[in-house]
């Protein structure tokens, strides 16, 4: 096990990912990858992509069974659980892409992510709440989500992570293909929310807006940890470019694409 | 003229109920699942015989057999998916596997009622004799509550997919099966509760058939393929569509029936929905496509 | 060991086999399910070009196989043609409703092919009885004549002259199928199978390949109709019934869509089993179906698969023999993505 961030003395971290190995069909892209989520910490997951890291949402989430190692949340064990048991126990992932329901108006999005009997009574809370924190998305309420703009979009896959009242929030590539601006606002808000207790698992090609929002982060590559540390320890922009070129994947040219 | 008018836009408004019912049913587990179901002609005739069972061997008057029906017919579209679609539809081309499964399905359903009921033809007692005064001429009252049996269901439909959270789960699966995991929905519950809402759908469907025509253990591919030319021709893309294409098709069959003759009609119908394919293949609805 | 060689032995002994087999299939009532098995057979090996192969979901099948046959007895009972041109007929009316059956998927998405090829069957069906004069309408064609050879005619001694003539029809069949699956049309065909959107982009053209599928199919479809109905002298529209459909699926899907000669396998067994059936009646249905059903969920690869295991097991015992290296053999994944 990797060390435990500085959550107390002997907490024990809320997600321990323990040696996870997990793929698709025959192949295997994550292999005995371990890392860990304190209670209130925000993690950064480097690495070029296609080594593994939305593999490994994709299986602490539930959506893919892993072939061996155990995942810890919140003290229970949740490697073979159903997405619908993991997302009820606090843990909502928000996948890359702005996944959501695109002939469904922005309200009804927003509440399909409240809908679990965790977050249900408390949703107009949580709505209002969401509302604040991306304001733009107040007069779009009733627009098919299809139809908004990238940034809209993904306010709205963050709200509707929001809306579970989740313990630990996944992000995998929040900024992808948003401008600047529209970046720093979700910063903005992720912080926001950070600040109640909220802890973060994110990976992102945005370097700055990573090391910004987070407190540790680890590298993975070829679907391992290779390297970890705190914010303070953060490579340089040279360094993570070196990593990823020393890697088998060019990030520069890969950018947009899958994990897979 | 206008008798024959009236005659055929009442023979369309039964056969468009009747389509509308079948083809919701097939247009919500194309939608939600992206497969078709073949052997939703057989729940149709499956639940024809039910509803024949109830009312003429147990005695109970049509509406209350029916009324009886519905749940039994519900608990066969279940097991349908459960037997016959969930251990396919995951696999790699389980969209084949699937409509292969549910025609063989269909064929063993088929032999079923032959064994139990035979060959010969049954009816399902007309639910009511009356006729009601329209204008200057006489309507069955059995075609004006088919008409309603097909509206309030199908629109039902529609509003229960829009305004209630099974509704949203449904469209969640439909429109993004893996978010829809992510939030909390269950894949394979709304699979189910899929199956089953289309089969009290053929349920209806069998009401109405079973009145106006004969039933036998064969008849279940009949209405079904002319579902599937609603399908197409109203586009399967919304329900209103599905709605409108089948009473357009009832509106052509009756049409083509009147004037040309009972063996025509099915090739008019066909020949018209060759034509639309090659010349609008999204069907004549407007709407988003799948 | 050498593949052409394999191959070319592997071919040799399919000819060599069709050829025996009137010497070991003696009796009349054996020549009877032998037939109907290579007919079924050459039905289900062309069905699983486009269904297996190409993965398109075609239901129309039957039809082509019912036109053929049709083809065949009005052109020998009505025009009066020898029917070996009846048959060519057949062949060459199977590829064009091959064709045509295909034509309306042109703009629309692949999955609605799946109601068209099932449409397609229906107004076969409704054609054929929409004229009479030329078809017998509900009645059928009676009086089909034989095929012969010089003065032989093929149906005597319990139809000794088909028995080889089917043989050799399956055997040739395979060997054609075979080639052309490994060769880059068929390769196409699985890539357009496997993922179309990747195939697509590399520059195969879907239309094309798979409108080629269907005309191919459909012509060995037509064929086998034709010598079905030339066999059993008889026309009528039971041809496009729904149970052929399931007759034929089943076939497909036992034997195992992964191999040219899968069907082959299925037909027999499933000809066999449905001889030991047909007093049963509708348990007919219900067995065959249910049956299907059962294949579809346990059987995978169907039981060419099994056999093609085993083989396969045999040859790695034999190589793990021949040499002191073993193959590790491959990481078993287990079926990654969660039921929910």
């Amino acid at each position: 096990m990797t060390p435990a961030g500085n959550t107390g003395a002997n907490a024990p971290p809320l997600l321990d990912v323990d040696r996870l190995s997990a793929g698709y069909g025959k192949s295997t892209v994550v292999r005995e990858l371990s890392l860990n989520v304190g209670a209130g910490e925000a993690i950064a997951l480097l690495g070029p992509n296609g080594h593994g890291k939305t593999t490994t949402f994709e299986t602490v989430s539930g959506l893919i069974r892993p072939t061996g190692g155990i995942i810890r949340f919140d003290g229970a064990d949740i490697s073979r659980k159903n997405p619908t048991d993991i997302v009820r126990r606090g843990l909502t992932h928000i996948p890359q892409g702005s996944q959501l329901f695109p002939r469904l108006t922005v309200q009804e999005n927003l509440l399909l992510g409240g809908r679990l009997p965790r977050a249900k009574p408390h949703r107009q809370a949580a709505l209002a709440r969401v509302q604040g924190l991306f304001p733009k998305l107040v007069q779009r309420r009733d627009q098919l989500v299809g139809t908004l703009s990238g940034g809209e979009r993904q306010m709205v896959a963050i709200g509707m992570g929001l809306m579970a009242q989740p313990k630990l929030l996944i992000l995998d590539e929040p900024t992808l293909g948003l401008t600047p601006k529209v970046r720093s606002e979700i910063l903005e808000s992720l912080h926001e929310v950070r600040a109640s207790g909220l802890s973060l698992l994110v990976a992102d090609g945005d370097i700055d807006f990573l090391f910004a929002l987070t407190d540790r982060w680890y590298l993975v590559e070829l679907g391992r940890v290779v390297g970890s540390g705190t914010a303070a320890e953060r490579p340089t922009q040279d360094e993570v470019m070196a990593m990823y070129v020393g890697g088998t994947v060019d990030p520069t040219t890969t950018r947009g694409g899958t994990d897979d | 003229m206008i008798d024959a008018l009236t005659a055929i836009v009442v023979s369309a408004v039964v056969l468009g109920s009747l389509y509308s019912l079948l083809a919701s049913g097939l247009s919500l587990i194309w939608s939600t699942l992206g497969v078709f179901n073949y052997a939703q002609g057989g729940v149709l005739v499956v639940a024809a015989y039910l509803i024949w069972t109830l009312s003429d061997q147990v005695g109970l008057p049509v509406m209350l057999a029916f009324i009886v029906a519905v749940p039994i017919t519900a608990v066969v579209g279940i097991l349908l998916e459960l037997v016959a679609v969930r251990p396919l539809l995951r696999r790699p081309n389980g969209t084949l596997l699937v409509m292969v499964s549910t025609l063989a399905v269909a064929s063993a359903l088929q032999g079923a009622l032959q064994l139990i009921f035979g060959p010969s033809n049954r009816k399902i007692p007309a639910i009511s004799l009356d006729t009601v005064a329209i204008g200057n001429t006489r309507v069955a009252v059995t075609s004006l509550i088919a008409l309603a049996l097909a509206l309030v269901l199908i629109i039902g439909l529609i509003l229960l997919l829009k305004y209630t959270e099974w509704g949203a789960s449904i469209r969640a699966v439909e429109q993004n099966r893996k978010m829809s995991m992510l939030v909390g929905v269950r894949p394979n519950r709304v699979y189910m509760t899929v199956f089953a809402i289309a089969a009290v759908l053929a349920c209806a469907a069998a009401l109405i058939y079973g009145t106006t025509s004969t039933i036998t253990p064969s008849k279940g591919f009949e209405p079904l393929l002319t579902a599937f030319v609603v399908l197409v021709f109203g586009g399967s893309a919304t329900l209103w569509g599905t709605l409108v294409g089948a009473f357009a098709i009832g509106l052509l069959e009756a049409a083509s029936s009147y004037y040309l003759g009972l063996q025509w009609s099915p090739v008019i119908v066909f020949l018209v929905l060759v034509v639309v394919m090659l010349v609008r293949p999204e069907g004549l609805v407007k709407g988003r496509s799948n | 060991m050498n593949r052409q060689l394999l191959r070319f032995s592997v071919y040799t002994v399919l000819l060599l086999a069709a050829f025996a087999v009137p010497y070991v299939v003696v009796a009349g009532p054996e020549r009877l399910l032998a037939i109907t098995a290579l007919l079924y057979a050459l039905l289900a090996i062309s069905w699983n070009l486009t269904i297996g192969f190409g993965g398109i979901f075609n239901f129309a099948h039957i039809g082509f196989f019912g036109l053929g046959g049709y083809s065949m007895a009005v052109a020998s009972v009505v025009w009066h043609l020898d029917p070996w041109v009846g048959l060519l007929v057949g062949c060459v009316v199977g590829g064009i409703a091959g064709g045509l059956a295909f034509l309306p998927v042109l703009r629309m998405r692949g999955i609605y092919i799946a109601l068209i090829t099932f449409i397609f069957v229906q107004l076969c069906y409704y054609m054929v009885l929409a004229v009479p004069s030329l078809t017998g309408g509900s009645n059928g064609l009676t009086g089909v004549p034989s095929l012969s050879v010089g003065g032989f005619r093929l149906s005597e001694f319990s139809g000794l002259g088909y028995l080889w003539l089917l043989g050799f029809a399956v055997a040739i069949l395979l060997i054609v199928l075979d080639s052309v699956i490994k060769s880059s049309f068929g390769r196409s065909l699985i890539a357009l199978r496997d993922n179309e959107q990747l195939a697509t982009s590399r520059g195969i053209n879907r239309v094309r390949q798979q409108i080629f599928a269907f005309v191919l199919s459909g012509a060995i479809a037509g064929t086998a109709g034709a010598l079905y109905v030339s066999f059993f002298r008889v026309a009528d529209t039971t041809l496009f019934s729904f149970g052929f459909v399931t007759l034929g699926l089943s076939m497909i899907f036992l034997g195992g869509t992964g191999y040219v000669w899968g069907p082959l396998v299925g037909a027999v067994i499933v000809t066999f089993i449905d001889k030991q059936l047909t007093g049963l009646g509708a348990w007919q249905s219900i067995l065959i179906g249910g049956g299907t059903v059962l294949v579809l969920i346990f059987l995978r690869r169907g039981i060419a698969g099994l056999v093609a295991d085993a083989g396969n097991a045999v040859l790695r015992l034999v190589r793990i023999r021949r040499r002191s290296l073993t193959n590790s053999p491959p990481m078993q994944q287990k079926e990654v993505e969660t039921n929910v």
